[in-house]
């Protein structure tokens, strides 16, 4: 975006469409002016300098203070003549993860001939759309050009934490200038939206989970064999349980040994399993632990959703409470995991709704065989919530409930089945990081700054190629 | 080029070129004024090389604090060296902190101290002195302290933006070199314009500020005003030929007519300043002064006679003569304590006010030179003994030269008698014209050893001879010190007089009884000098080319008019006239625009009665009328629908794609409020599906608008991607489609 114009779309030449943009513009400026402190203090001094001048009417006082406003007066238009013909293009990635590592790319284009931008500072400002999630506040990254010769430009990176899970807008970005004098700060406001999705924060499941998820599966009623157990891959041995299929038995083992011991199977990629996650919170007076235990419970379904869609084949499906429950399922993959996490990170705690509509809203397959993991920030009895359900007969959903692992946040259920690393900045380059599994594409230029640009050198504090939408998938 | 280094230095010679300012003109009052730079300079330079680079290297708190109280000692003994130092001794303590300052670590806190004490400094040498040395030194500080203020905003601006905690900026800034390749031309070619810029807003500024009538226009110089030989009560024979030595402005002049243009002076323009009556042994006494007002009727006089207008800029004097050309018929200045008063006595004009300051001051002179004095003094018994007074002895010497020469004229034409006694002195040859004097026979009186034994001296010696030649034949004459001619600046158009331009010549009295009563007596000028000889004189003093002292003149007459000298009068004449005559101008257009307009409109609608109107000038009239009318109808239709859609909807423009998007909107809206939203993953199309079953499975009446959000998307999507317009039948049944939406999610109470 260009510091004269605002971006309208279309691109009418006709007369009366320029001169209502100029009037609009002209009626709405986009640029201001405020004193710097430097410059009130010389303000100060030049009214002394002014007064003396004229009390004492001599001119060489009165020729210092004239010069000294010289360099006010030229303020205003120097400043002016600094801004223009610049172009500022801000690059985002379309998404983040919550404490992981944020950073946005400002470009700096100069299209002046000759004179260079110089000393320019970039203020932009990320706005959470919902204020309502604990922790979505303002972001301010503030990054400053020392110096862009004419004809050409420079990128500067910006690094901070992503913040809160949520939506977050870029409405605008401030180009500021205290060129040449540094008395006045001219700044010019530029209108350029653009969005960020910040994803919940992501965890890493504990052995305990592990552990858990394994009983509920081995111990589930009704499991259907269907499924080869030559086709899976088993990762060790232990010993019988009562129940276990005699065709799990590693016998050369058990020979050795002198016992029964079974193969122990990575059952639980193979079984499909559905997070239904019921974000409670009260209608009124909430307290700052049930908003904890909201913004909990989304962190471990989106680290069940992530961990879950890391090897492709299981199926895995969300769903959700509130006046609407929602539901969203397919095979494991990265693009059903950016759905899923897209929906967890703008996910709104409701007072509506409970787990029963959700469960008539889940396809029967999922009822049928998938392991079911219910997280809800209020204790939920189960065998209440399948009565009220209008699909589930009372054999179904006693098989529904013995496929249930039911965590409720406001007990501290998640203590111990999930754990959080460092903040971002410190696991960049880790091979474990969720940014890394799930490529961060970087969210396009805009076309207008684009079109018909120079390729760009790619040395230090130089833009990178355009845009790399096309390289990478976007949810 | 480091920036650090440029900056650093152009930061020291802004601290130097302040203290310049301060001391360039205070060597008269403090004889060690010119070390103050030096010192400046030199401890700027050991700074440079430790304290700035080993920040380890400056002066430790401790000897700092010791150090302050010491530079107000030293301002304690100054000031009691000369009390009326109190100004220059308050610069110097400023001075001695700043030296302090320099030999410390400095952030950059310290350097806006440092630059508002050198903006104090240059205001103290302001004050203190205007003379054009200062303005030089003050000029030369602005622009350096403008280059210094932009350097210093880069480097404090690089300072400034700092990445918060917590964040991290790449490339990060690199401390010791922030702004790589900042010099180059194109950065100095800027630095220029924008300093070219700020100058000339500043000049503006300076110019249009208010001025007082009244106060300061009067403006100091030096510390000491220039005293000018030759214009003192009593003078020696002689004495005039110390200033005819020297190249000083003593004042420079505008010439104007009656009508105020300006007009060329001639060259012999004698610029008229004392009279001298009594006259012993090489000594002439100035004559008495009996001070009164200017009697002239002077607006009336403006309209009957042809005037000289001579706007003087006197340099600062500490004599109280004051110059113009004779008849002098009114003098004024706009400074009260200075305004020219008037000696009856003997025709010239003075001020009471001897302090050595610039003065300003208007003259103006009839063109008429045989018009006399008016309210000169008719001289009375004693003065008029004076004017005749010769000692015996001397008169004894001169008057057989004297008869000799004015053989056969008239005894009673005391001015044809004159100006033959001027002629022989001027152009008989036996006299030369001379500024080395000898004395010849040191008994003689000087002007007889001049006409008898030495026949060459300046101008003094022949006007003086002159004089005494008349009185030696009872002729009244007096001698008259002033100037004459002047450098002509083609540039400025002002006449520069200098002191090698003094001139001395002599009056005789035409006649010794008025020709008529109360009439002043008649003075005629006689100049004897040789023309020639001190023109060739006067051209060899100063020794600079025609060209280029007509550049440093013109230089001087802009420093001297229009920035120390713009008073109120200046910024009336130059600045404000022009604008009121401009704007008065302006008005006497448009009036008569408004006229023709009005002429033209009284001739098109007039209609005296309704059959005039049907006619071809009526058909006329209503055609135009009506054409413009739907012009300017139209006009306003259409930017009015322009403004309101862009009001409404900035992003849109063509009408059917805004109401297509907008009744999209409206139902994206609406379900939102039910709870209803549409991820980015999901396609319009695929949230109308999944609305219009969550509207179907709600029950209740619901079923009856699960239609609707397939129906809206439809319509949209064949407007925003089909490209198709819609038929108004559709754009009411969506409306009224959404509308029953809306009605069912209402809340019931």
């Amino acid at each position: 975006m260009t510091t004269e114009h605002r971006t309208r779309p279309g691109d009418s030449r006709r007369s009366t469409t320029r001169l209502t943009r100029w009037a609009v513009s002209s009626l709405w400026p986009n640029q201001r002016l405020r004193w710097t402190r430097e410059g009130i203090s010389y303000l100060v001094v030049w009214f002394g300098l002014l007064a003396t001048g004229l009390y004492q009417q001599i001119n060489l006082i009165l020729l210092v203070a004239g010069l000294a406003a010289g360099p006010v007066v030229a303020s205003i238009f120097v400043s002016a003549a600094m801004l223009r013909r610049l172009k500022i293009t801000r690059r985002v990635p379309a998404y983040v993860f919550a404490g992981e590592s944020l950073w946005i790319d400002y470009v700096l284009q100069n299209d002046r001939r000759w004179t260079a931008a110089l000393a320019l500072i970039v203020q932009d400002d990320v706005t959470p759309v919902d204020r309502s999630i604990a922790g979505a506040g303002h972001t301010s990254p503030r990054v400053f050009f020392p110096r862009v010769p004419g004809r050409d430009r420079s990128q500067i990176r910006w690094e901070g934490v992503g913040p809160s899970r949520g939506r977050y807008i870029f409405k605008s970005l401030d180009l500021g200038t205290r060129a040449p004098f540094g008395l006045l700060e001219r700044r010019v406001t530029l209108f350029e939206a653009d969005s960020l999705l910040v994803y919940p924060r992501i965890g890493h499941l504990t052995r305990r989970w592990h552990l858990y998820e394994r009983e509920a599966s081995e111990t589930r009623r009704g499991r259907r064999h269907e499924r080869s157990a030559q086709q899976h891959e088993y990762h060790g041995l232990r010993d019988y349980r009562p129940g276990d299929s005699p065709r799990w038995i590693h016998w050369r083992t058990s020979a050795r040994l002198g016992q029964p011991m079974v193969k122990e199977f990575e059952q639980q990629h193979e079984q499909d399993i559905a997070v239904l996650i019921d974000p409670w919170l009260p209608r009124t007076k909430v307290d700052p632990k049930q908003r904890e235990a909201v913004e909990k419970a989304i962190e471990f379904a989106a680290t069940l959703c992530y961990e879950t869609c890391r090897h492709a084949g299981r199926r895995i499906l969300l769903g959700w409470t509130g006046a609407v429950p929602g539901v969203r399922q397919g095979p494991g993959s990265v693009k059903i995991l950016h759905e899923f996490l897209s929906q967890l990170a703008t996910m709104r705690p409701s007072a509506e709704g409970g787990l029963a509509p959700l469960l008539d809203a889940l396809p029967p397959s999922t009822l049928r065989e998938s392991l079911i993991v219910v997280i809800s920030t209020r204790p939920i009895n189960l065998y209440e919530e399948a009565e009220k359900s209008s699909r589930l007969s009372e054999t179904s959903a006693r098989g529904v409930i013995g496929r249930v692992t039911l965590l409720d946040v406001s007990r501290g259920d998640l203590t111990d089945l999930i754990q959080f690393g460092e903040s971002g900045l410190t696991r960049v380059g880790q091979a474990d990081s969720p940014a890394d599994l799930v490529e961060t594409p970087l969210r396009a230029a805009r076309p207008s700054s684009s079109i018909g640009e120079p390729p760009i050198a790619t040395r230090p504090g130089r833009v990178s190629p355009g845009s790399r939408d096309e390289m990478e998938p976007r949810p | 080029m480091n920036f650090y280094a440029v900056y650093r230095l152009s930061f020291y010679l802004m601290l130097f070129l302040a203290t310049l300012v301060l001391s360039i003109d205070s060597t008269d009052a403090n004889r060690i004024a010119m070390l103050y730079p030096v010192v400046m300079a030199v401890v700027c330079g050991i700074a440079h090389l430790t304290v700035d680079k080993y920040p380890k290297l400056g002066l430790s708190n401790t000897a700092a604090n010791v150090l302050g109280p010491c530079a107000f000692l030293l301002f304690y003994v100054e000031y009691r060296y000369d009390e009326s130092l109190l100004l220059l001794g308050l610069g110097h303590v400023l001075f001695y902190l700043q030296l302090i300052k320099i030999l410390r670590p400095k952030t950059t806190r310290d350097e806006w101290v440092l630059l508002l004490t050198g903006l104090v400094q240059v205001i103290i040498g302001g004050v203190i002195s205007q003379s054009d040395v200062v303005g030089m030194a003050l000029l030369s500080w602005a622009l350096c302290s403008l280059w210094v203020l932009a350097l210093f905003t880069l480097r404090r601006e690089a300072e400034r933006v700092r990445p918060t905690p917590g964040t991290t900026v790449f490339p990060a800034i690199d401390d010791e070199a922030p702004y790589p390749g900042l010099i180059n031309p194109a950065f100095i070619l800027a630095s220029l314009r924008v300093a070219a810029t700020t100058f000339a807003l500043g000049g503006v500024i300076f110019l249009v500020m208010p001025r007082r009538a009244t106060l300061g226009m009067a403006t100091k110089g030096g510390a000491m005003g220039t005293h000018l030989t030759g214009f003192d009560d009593e003078i020696k024979l002689g004495q005039l030929g110390e200033i005819l030595e020297n190249d000083s402005v003593v004042m420079t002049v505008e010439m104007s007519d009656e009508e105020g243009k300006s007009i060329v002076p001639r060259p012999d323009l004698l610029w008229r300043g004392v009279g001298m009556a009594r006259y012993d042994r090489g000594r002439w006494r100035k004559q008495q002064i009996r001070p009164s007002k200017f009697p002239f009727d002077f607006p009336r006089r403006v309209r009957e006679s042809r005037l000289i207008r001579q706007q003087i800029k006197l340099e600062p004097t500490d004599n109280p003569v004051l110059f113009g050309i004779r008849p002098i018929l009114w003098a004024e200045s706009p400074s009260k304590p200075f305004a020219p008063e008037f000696n009856n006595i003997d025709g010239s004009i003075y001020r009471s006010d001897t302090r050595p300051v610039s003065i300003d001051y208007l003259v103006i002179s009839s063109v008429n030179p045989d018009q006399g004095q008016p309210t000169e003094l008719f001289p009375e018994t004693e003065i008029l003994n004076d004017l005749r007074g010769i000692d015996p002895k001397l008169k004894a010497l001169l008057r057989p030269i004297a008869e000799k020469v004015v053989e056969g004229i008239d005894p009673g034409d005391n001015v044809a008698r004159g100006r033959r006694l001027e002629s022989w002195l001027r152009d008989s040859g036996q006299f030369h014209y001379t500024l080395q004097l000898d004395v010849i026979d040191r008994d003689l009186d000087p002007v007889a050893d001049f006409l008898i034994n030495r026949k060459e001296g300046h101008c003094e010696y022949f006007a003086s001879a002159l004089a005494l030649l008349l009185r030696s034949i009872d002729i009244p004459a007096r001698l008259v010190n002033g100037f004459k001619g002047g450098d002509w600046n083609d540039l400025a158009s002002v006449l520069n007089v200098r002191q090698k331009h003094a001139h001395a010549w002599c009056e005789v009295l035409k006649s010794v009884t008025p020709d008529k009563p109360n009439a002043p007596p008649f003075w005629v000028t006689l100049d004897p000098t040789p023309g020639t000889a001190r023109d060739e004189s006067v051209a060899k003093i100063g020794g600079i080319s025609t060209g280029m002292r007509q550049i440093i003149d013109f230089v001087r007459y802009v420093w001297v008019f229009y920035i120390v000298g713009f008073n109120y009068e200046r910024q009336q004449r130059f600045l404000y006239e022009p604008i009121r005559l401009l704007i008065q101008e302006a008005k006497h257009g448009f009036q008569m625009i408004e006229q023709g307009f009005r002429a033209i409109r009284d001739w098109m609608f007039h209609f005296p009665n309704l059959s005039s109107f049907f006619s071809p000038r009526g058909f006329l009239v209503s055609f135009v009328s009506l054409s413009i009318l739907y012009a300017v109808g139209r006009l306003v239709w259409s930017l009015t629908r322009k403004v309101r859609r862009r009001w409404r909807n900035p992003h849109a423009d063509r009408s059917a794609m805004a109401v297509g998007v907008l009744f999209y909107r409206r139902l994206v809206g609406l379900l939102e409020g039910c709870g209803l939203e549409r991820p980015d993953w999901e396609t319009p199309r695929e949230f109308a599906r999944r609305a219009a079953l969550f509207l179907a499975g709600n029950g209740s009446g619901y079923e009856s608008v699960a239609d609707v959000p397939p129906l809206v998307v439809e319509a949209y999507y064949r407007i925003r991607f089909g490209h198709e317009e819609l038929e108004t039948e559709s754009f009411a049944m969506l409306e009224s489609r959404l509308d029953a939406l809306e009605t069912r999610l209402q809340p019931t109470p």
